[in-house]
This record gives C-alpha cells, sequence and structure tokens, in this order.
C-alpha cells in the first residue's frame, strides 16, 4: 500500500520568551493511504493539534519543524516556501476545524467564500464556481443549496456550518482531509450525521483522511487505524479493531478505562483512572514519559523507550510487553487507592 | 495551551514580573516619582514661593550670563523665586489630578458597575446619563460653573470631578457586563452572596486593572483642565502657584523672556507624558489585548 | 411522594424576551416542566443544546424564577427561602471549571465563600475547614493559597465541588461536570461525584448530554426536548426499552469506544428546532420518522407507568 502521506521522526520546537525550548511533538513516525482513516488520539496538550497543523505548513512562528521525512504524494515538504503550500492547501490538502464559526468569515456569505477558493485554485469562471457550489452543498447534505450560498455564516446551525466546512475542503478534490475535532462541539445527533458524512465521502472519493480527536468512541466509528499520543510522542499504533480491543501500551489501556461504556462497566462501578499530569514538554526524553503515572512502572521503564514493533502491523511504546504485566494490578487498584 | 499548563507564578506575581521589564514603567514611573518627591521635599530647600522682591524682577536662569544659583531658574515680574513657585505648581496639579480622579473614579464605577450587572432599565438610565455627559463641552461647563461659584481647590476638584467620570463608567459598564454572567458570578449566587458582596468581591478586583489605565489618563486630563482653567483666570488663584497660572501671568514676556512660559510648560508636558506612559505600561500589563 | 420529595418542579415554564430581526418575540425556554426528585436520587437530564437544561438548572438554583409553576425544594418553594438559606439546599458544579472560579481568589476563599457569606467563624477557622474540604475531594491542602490558573482543570473541578459542599448541601446540581475535561480527568471526577454522593446521600441533579455518563451515574433519567421532559423512565428500562423515537435517535447516536459499529447515515438534517417559533402540535414531529397528522396538529399527553412517563402518539413497542 503506497502512503498518500508518510512522515518520519517530526519534531516541532517552540523557544520561548524566558528562554527554554518546549518541544510539544518529539519524533512522530505516521503514514496515511489512499482511503485510508488514521485517527491521532490523545488528550490536550499532547501534541496531536500542532502534528496536524505541520501537515499543513500551519505551525504558528516561531514554532519550528523538522524530520527525516515528510512526503506527500512522493513530494517532499520539508522546507517548502509559503506560495509552495499554498499550491498545496487546497487543492491536495484540506483541513477541517472544532469551531466551523470561527473559520468562516462573518462578513462574507457561504457562496462568495466557496467560489473565491475555488476560482483560486481551479481557475474556473464565477458562474461555473456557483454551480459547482451548490452541487457541493447538496452533495454534503445541505438542503434548498442555492439559496444557502446567500447566507452568512451566523445564519446556519453548528451542524450545518460545519457541513458547510467540509463542502469548501472538498472543493478542489483533495487527496487528504485533515480534521482536528470536527464533531467535538457539536450535540451528539449532529455528531453522527457528520462522522456518517465524511465515511460516505471517503467512500465515494477515496480521499486519505486524517482524524484528530480524544474521542475514543469517534476513532471507534471512524478510523481504520489509530495512532495514540502522549507528551509529543506516538506509544501505540495499529489496527483500529485490534487497538480497541487489547491495547498494549498501558496509556490505552488507563483511557479506555476510564471511559464508562455501557455493557463494559459496571453501572456505578468505580472507573478506572490515570493519576497525575503530563509532564512538561522540555528537557531531553531520559526515560519513558508515562512512568510517572504508570501503574506497571519498573526500573527497567527509566531508558527512552523505542516504539517497538508488535505482530499484526501494530507497534508500541513500552519496556514490559503485556504478557509480562500480566496479572498485575493495573488501573483498578489504583483508582481505589484515590478515592 | 502546552505554554499555559507550564506557568505556575501566581497571575499577580506574573504582571509584576512583566510590569518590570517594561521600558515605559520605569520612564514614567520614575519621571513621576521624582516629580512626587520634589512636590513634596522640595519647599523645604527652595524660598517662599509668595516672597515677592521687587529689586530682583525678571532675574534670568542660571545659564544665562546675568543669572546666579540664588535662582536657579530665576524669578518672574514681582521677583518670586520660578523654581519655588514651579514646586509649589507641582503640589497643586498633583493634587487636582488625583483628587478629581478620586471623586469621578468613584462615581464613574459605581455607575458602570450598576448599569452593567443590572441590565434593563438602570442601564438604559445610566447610559443616558452618560450620554448627557458626552453631550456636554467639559471646558465651557467648567467655565460656567467656576465663573458662577467662584474658584478654590476644592469647587476645581469637585467640577472636574462631576465632568470626568465618563470613561470609568464606560470601561466598568462593559467590563461588569462581561463579568455579570460568568460562572463564577453565577455560583456566588449559588452561595447566597448579597449584591454588594457579589460587586465588591467578585466582579471588581476583576476590573480593576482596566480601572487603573483609565485613572492614569483620567489623571493626566484633569492635570491639563486645571491648567487650562488656570491660565484662563478661573482656575488656581493668585498668590497660590499653578502652572498654567504662571504661564498666564508671563504670556506678555513671550517673546523677550521665553523661560518663563517655557520652564511652566516644559514641566506640564514632562508630568502629562510620565503620566501616559505609566498608563501605557500597566495597561500592557493588564489588558494587552487592547493595545491599538 | 411529593410530601419527601428533595425537589419537585411542578408546570414550570420560562419565557425570556427576545428580538428576532428587530421584532420583539418571545422564547419559551421551558414549556411546562414537571419532575419530581427523591431524596439521595440521582436523576440525569439529558437533551441537545438549547433544549433548556441550563435554564432549568438556574430555576433549580433558586437564581431564577420560573415565569409559571412551582419549583419547590423540601416542601417549600425555593422563592420562599433567604438566599443563605437557599444556598444551605442547593448547589451547583458547572461545567468550565476555568469560567466557574474566580480568577483572582486564591483557592482556600473561594472554597470558604460560603462560609464567609454566612459570617460563620473567623478567616482562620474558615481556612481550616478549606483545607478539610480539600482533603475530602483529593485535593492536596498545600494548594489552598494558589489561584486557580495555577492547577489542573481537573483539580478546578475539584475546587468547585469542595465549595458547592462546604455548607453541606442536600442537592446537588451538576451542569455537564466532565465534559471539558480530559477523558482521563473526567473518570477521576465521575468518580468522586459518585463517592461523594453515597458519602452524604446527596440528591444530584446530573445536566449532561452523554448518556454514557449518564448511563454511569444515573438512577433515572429524564429526556428533555425543546423544553419538555418527553420521557422519563429508571435508566435501566430506558436505554434497553426507550419508548419515544428522541430517545431512541439519541442513544443510536452514541459512539462506545469499542469497534466495529459506523453510523447510521441519515440523509435528512436532523436539527432542533427554533424556540422562538416552534413547530405546532408534537415538538418533534420535523425530525420524527414515525410522524402522522396527529402529530402535526396536537401536543401528546403524557402517558404514565409505574416509575415513567413518556409523551408520544406512535411511541415505540414496550418490550416488558
Amino acid at each position: 500500500m503506497t502512503a498518500l502521506i508518510a512522515l518520519e521522526d517530526l519534531r516541532i520546537t517552540i523557544p520561548t520568551a524566558q528562554g527554554r525550548v518546549l518541544q510539544p511533538v518529539r519524533g512522530i513516525d505516521l503514514s496515511v493511504a489512499r482511503g485510508e482513516t488514521l485517527a491521532i488520539v490523545g488528550e490536550s496538550g499532547c501534541g496531536k493539534s500542532l502534528t496536524a497543523l505541520s501537515l499543513m505548513g500551519l505551525v504558528p512562528s516561531p514554532g519550528r519543524v523538522s524530520a527525516k521525512r515528510l512526503t506527500f504524494s512522493g513530494q517532499s515538504l520539508i522546507d517548502l516556501r509559503e506560495a509552495e503550500w499554498r499550491e498545496l492547501r487546497g487543492p491536495r490538502l484540506a483541513m477541517i476545524f472544532q469551531d466551523p464559526m470561527t473559520s468562516l468569515d462573518p462578513c462574507y456569505t457561504i457562496g462568495s467564500q466557496m467560489t473565491e477558493v475555488m476560482r483560486t485554485h481551479l481557475r474556473i469562471g464565477r458562474q461555473e464556481a456557483r454551480e459547482r457550489a451548490v452541487s457541493l452543498l447538496a452533495r454534503v447534505g445541505i438542503p434548498s443549496p442555492a439559496a444557502r450560498l446567500e447566507q452568512y455564516p451566523h445564519q446556519l446551525s453548528g451542524g450545518l456550518r460545519q457541513r458547510v466546512m467540509i463542502a469548501m475542503a472538498l472543493s478542489c478534490d483533495p487527496d487528504l482531509i485533515i480534521a482536528d475535532e470536527p464533531t467535538t462541539a457539536l450535540d451528539v445527533t449532529t455528531q453522527a450525521q457528520i462522522l456518517g458524512l465524511l465515511a460516505r465521502l471517503q467512500d465515494e472519493t477515496g480521499i486519505g483522511i486524517i482524524l484528530i480527536t480524544h474521542d475514543l468512541g469517534v476513532v471507534a466509528t471512524m478510523a481504520h487505524r489509530v495512532a495514540v499520543m502522549y507528551a509529543g510522542q506516538v506509544v501505540e499504533t495499529g489496527d483500529t479493531a485490534a487497538v480497541l480491543t487489547a491495547p498494549a501500551h498501558p496509556y490505552t489501556e488507563g483511557l479506555l478505562q476510564a471511559i464508562p461504556t455501557p455493557g463494559r462497566t459496571a453501572r456505578g462501578a468505580l472507573l478506572g483512572s490515570i493519576p497525575g499530569i503530563v509532564p512538561p514538554p522540555t528537557g531531553a526524553v531520559e526515560a519513558c514519559l508515562f512512568t510517572e503515572r504508570c501503574p506497571y512502572a519498573r526500573p527497567v521503564c527509566a531508558v527512552p523507550v523505542p516504539l517497538v514493533p508488535l505482530p499484526g502491523e501494530r507497534a508500541m511504546r513500552c519496556m514490559r510487553p503485556l504478557d509480562e504485566r500480566a496479572g498485575e494490578p493495573g488501573y483498578a487498584a489504583l483508582s481505589e487507592v484515590m478515592s | 495551551m502546552t505554554a499555559a499548563a507550564l506557568i505556575s507564578a501566581s497571575p499577580r506575581r506574573l504582571a509584576l514580573h512583566r510590569l518590570l521589564r517594561h521600558g515605559s514603567f520605569w520612564f514614567g514611573g520614575g519621571a513621576i516619582l521624582l516629580i512626587l518627591l520634589l512636590a513634596l521635599v522640595g519647599p523645604l530647600f527652595t524660598h517662599d514661593p509668595v516672597a515677592q522682591n521687587l529689586g530682583g524682577r525678571l532675574v534670568p536662569p542660571v545659564w544665562d550670563v546675568r543669572g546666579g544659583w540664588a535662582h536657579p531658574l530665576g524669578t518672574d515680574q514681582l521677583g518670586r523665586d520660578l523654581l519655588a513657585r514651579l514646586v509649589d505648581g507641582a503640589r497643586v496639579s498633583l493634587f487636582i489630578g488625583i483628587a478629581t480622579v478620586l471623586v469621578s473614579g468613584l462615581i464613574g464605577t459605581a455607575m458602570g458597575m450598576a448599569a452593567g450587572y443590572f441590565g434593563g432599565r438602570v442601564d438604559l438610565f445610566i447610559n443616558f446619563l452618560i450620554t448627557i455627559r458626552l453631550t456636554l463641552p467639559v471646558v465651557l461647563v467648567a467655565l460656567v460653573v467656576v465663573a458662577v461659584v467662584g474658584s478654590s481647590l476644592t469647587v476645581l476638584v469637585v467640577v472636574i470631578g462631576l465632568l470626568l467620570w465618563d470613561r470609568f463608567a464606560v470601561v466598568t459598564r462593559s467590563a461588569t457586563q462581561r463579568l455579570a454572567h460568568s460562572d463564577f458570578v453565577i455560583a456566588a449566587r449559588a452561595i447566597g452572596s448579597s449584591t454588594p458582596r457579589i460587586l465588591l468581591i467578585e466582579i471588581l478586583p476583576n476590573i480593576i486593572g482596566p480601572l487603573i489605565v483609565v485613572a492614569t489618563v483620567e489623571v493626566a486630563h484633569a492635570v491639563l483642565l486645571e491648567a487650562a482653567l488656570s491660565f484662563l483666570g478661573l482656575g488656581v488663584k493668585p498668590p497660590l502657584a499653578s502652572w498654567g497660572l504662571m504661564v498666564a501671568e508671563s504670556k506678555n514676556q513671550l517673546l523677550f523672556r521665553p523661560w518663563l512660559i517655557a520652564i511652566p510648560g516644559v514641566a506640564l508636558v514632562t508630568l502629562v507624558l510620565a503620566i501616559n506612559l505609566l498608563g501605557d505600561a500597566l495597561r500592557d500589563v493588564v489588558a494587552p489585548e487592547g493595545r491599538a | 411522594m411529593s410530601a419527601q420529595a428533595a425537589l419537585s418542579i411542578v408546570g414550570a415554564t420560562r419565557d425570556y424576551a427576545v428580538s428576532l430581526h428587530g421584532e420583539r418575540r418571545t422564547l419559551r425556554a421551558l414549556r411546562g416542566i414537571d419532575l419530581e426528585v427523591g431524596h439521595g436520587e440521582v436523576v440525569a437530564i439529558v437533551g441537545e443544546s438549547g433544549c433548556g437544561k441550563t435554564t432549568l438548572s438556574r430555576l433549580m438554583l433558586g437564581i431564577e424564577a420560573p415565569t409559571s409553576g412551582t419549583v419547590t425544594v423540601a416542601g417549600k418553594p425555593i422563592s420562599s427561602y433567604h438566599r443563605i438559606e437557599r444556598a444551605g439546599l442547593i448547589q451547583p458544579v458547572f461545567q468550565d471549571p476555568y469560567s466557574s472560579l474566580n480568577p483572582r481568589q486564591t483557592l482556600g476563599t473561594i472554597i470558604a465563600a460560603p462560609l464567609a457569606v454566612r459570617g460563620e467563624g473567623n478567616a482562620r477557622s474558615r481556612q481550616a475547614a478549606a483545607e478539610e474540604m480539600m482533603q475530602a475531594v483529593g485535593l492536596p491542602p498545600h494548594l489552598v493559597n494558589a489561584y486557580p490558573s495555577q492547577i489542573s482543570g481537573g483539580q478546578r473541578q475539584r475546587v468547585a465541588i469542595a465549595r458547592a459542599l462546604i455548607v453541606q448541601p442536600r442537592i446537588l446540581i451538576c451542569d455537564e461536570p466532565t465534559s471539558a475535561l480530559d477523558v482521563s480527568v473526567q473518570s477521576q471526577i465521575i468518580n468522586l461525584i459518585g463517592a461523594l454522593q453515597k458519602k452524604f446521600r446527596l440528591t444530584v441533579l446530573l445536566i449532561s448530554h452523554n448518556l454514557a455518563v449518564v448511563y454511569h451515574m444515573a438512577e433515572r433519567v429524564a429526556v428533555m426536548y425543546l423544553g419538555m421532559v418527553v420521557e422519563t423512565a429508571p435508566t435501566e428500562q430506558l436505554f434497553a426499552n426507550p419508548r419515544h423515537p428522541y430517545t431512541r435517535s439519541l442513544l443510536d447516536a452514541v459512539l462506545p469506544p469499542t469497534p466495529g459499529r459506523r453510523p447510521t447515515w441519515s440523509e435528512a438534517i436532523a436539527e432542533p428546532p427554533n424556540p422562538v417559533d416552534p413547530p405546532s402540535g408534537c415538538p418533534f414531529h420535523p425530525r420524527c420518522p414515525r410522524a402522522s397528522d396527529i402529530c402535526r396538529s396536537a401536543m401528546p399527553e403524557p402517558t404514565r407507568g409505574a416509575d415513567s412517563m413518556f409523551r408520544c402518539h406512535h411511541p415505540l413497542e414496550s418490550m416488558a
């Protein structure tokens, strides 16, 4: 399977005013194939959003991106100039953000925002762009699309605005869509519709999707493969079903135990919880970054841990394989101590 | 957000840290401190500011060949020591500036908080008052009142104080409005806090930053207004010294002895500039999003 | 039952004056709510944004008065209590622990504020009470002089819970208490609320859109739609056998973290109607797959079971 986008050892550093250097992303390997959805999942501050922005050339200054390899359909994206990024963004790479209200310009109609993008990148006329916009809005399930073109963003509900964002992302037939928490701001019923829409569009066009989310329910529904991020590193990656049914890394295991799930967790029972907080993104990595919060931590964990391949195209970043940990008390014991 | 996670100093210490790295703060604050010091301890070292010496009239400052160290800044047309009068004028300017802002700040903040917190009719009424106040030409009204009531320091403070509360009211109103519906104010209501407690303990400490900024602007405003009124003869009465009065008393000497006007003029500009610089620094620290 | 109910709401409505394109209109946020909550019960209120959940929580806190109808707490109308008495009965925990704590106050001041309002004790005894409460909610007491900006989101939510519980209220209203928090922290707050509920025999109203959390915590669920309660039932029963089609669609939208299920794609945009301009008849009929003529013309009356209720002309079959 040839990768649509592939990156090796992606690092992002941000120098601070106080003279320190933050390392929110510390060496990430990822790849996405055509027609595939990769979910990047993690808690706030794990570096998942910055990773997504780096794939669009949008890491805000003074952040610096470096990578051993960062290719998109065979073309290297390392040290691309701003003008070259602009050629890619829109026609080839598109992004959907969490809050469509802030990514749509409140001063312009939906129609003018949609047609402007298409006329710039596809070099088509006003009339043709308009017709294309109507068909795109229809394709994302918006009723009476022609009338919507004349409306302003604030006249649409959150769900409709997110559909408009998706229509705009699709407007130049990109190869890859990066969706950063696309449904976090929406109601559950609307979330299901938007996710269904993305899945259907992927089936129709074979587009690649990188889905950034903190919600393992969204991951389970949408993603073919998943990468779990913690403190700027990928700690576990593999086929979604495999990772979610049999998590290999203690962090993934902790996340899954923390979510109340009808049918799996007993009602009212104590949920597993991960104690402590994410370590600050500074300094060299000298030990497993999860050690302080990990119920399975042992002296052996005090080394920088590599991503170890597992059978079935999986990998994880833990010194203690699953069978070695078997039988140890884990998170359940921790949550009892805490409450 | 990663940066926010790293911040572990208390908000006050952080603000102080930013302030201490601000150039305008050092310059403006230093100049004000100097003027304040002069106003407080200056009279101990200078001549009597009202003692006339008709034999020694219009002595030029020390940098002129005819001047001398007896009167470093020279004397005026009545032979009074200019340095002593400058120092005395600084006391008047600072007193007027600070006292009027206490009056106007109290009025404006109370009105703005009431309008912002209660909304509805209270808000409508206070907005009406603000609009009326904004239609009044400040200098003209001050002139009329002083002309009718007569002039004294107290009258000046009250008149200027009653005229310059509008900016306090506007800023306080919008800041209070923003906070009145925040969760922590609703939580305060839910724990049974009285309305005064909510206004004074929950809301006021959160809007004090912008208020301090407005206060610096208004101090400068009041200082200038007092100078203007005194220049027109409706402010501070002789023999009390005021920088505006000093300029007025010497205005017919403009061409022949320019220092008589330049010295109080430079003092006025320095004080107002220093106050504004300090205000700028404070604004950058307490309300950086409002930077123009 | 009403005699010993911890909280009872009868026929509560709440109107707001709004201007729509310059025209004065009435937004009826609540359109006749009946709800009864027993002592020590955990009841969840679920529904989409704009259904009136937050307005209902303000009525229950006594911060806003209903336009009509009554809210009764411990046998007396909430409006008849003095604000300090009321505060000792019912306390809130908000969704966003960043905005629910005054950024200018230390944690000790925030947690002890209910005591200060009552004029109980002196500064030192209140500080001691705050530290004791911090321990009870799992906060290290050395943070007593810290500011909210110096602690994490989960810790802030613990502060909010400590403040709510320091006057030992009988009822806790938790408005989306976990949805602003990270997954690993959510479970800690859920565990904490559960433990405190049992320890103090608290009556808890859990307002949430997260049905997994609701299923985990609540004994009974009330489903709200456009300012009305459209279905109530014990949690197990509601999840296993919903009667209202809206409840069904909410349950269908839950995405459990177990692989293998793609959401069912519906071409129809299904979003709540505008409460300023509500549909005729049953408010759910524009989105309802079962809607018929009667749904468009007549509001369905409540159908009551032993401990359940639903409002629907064409309910889903009962499996009991």
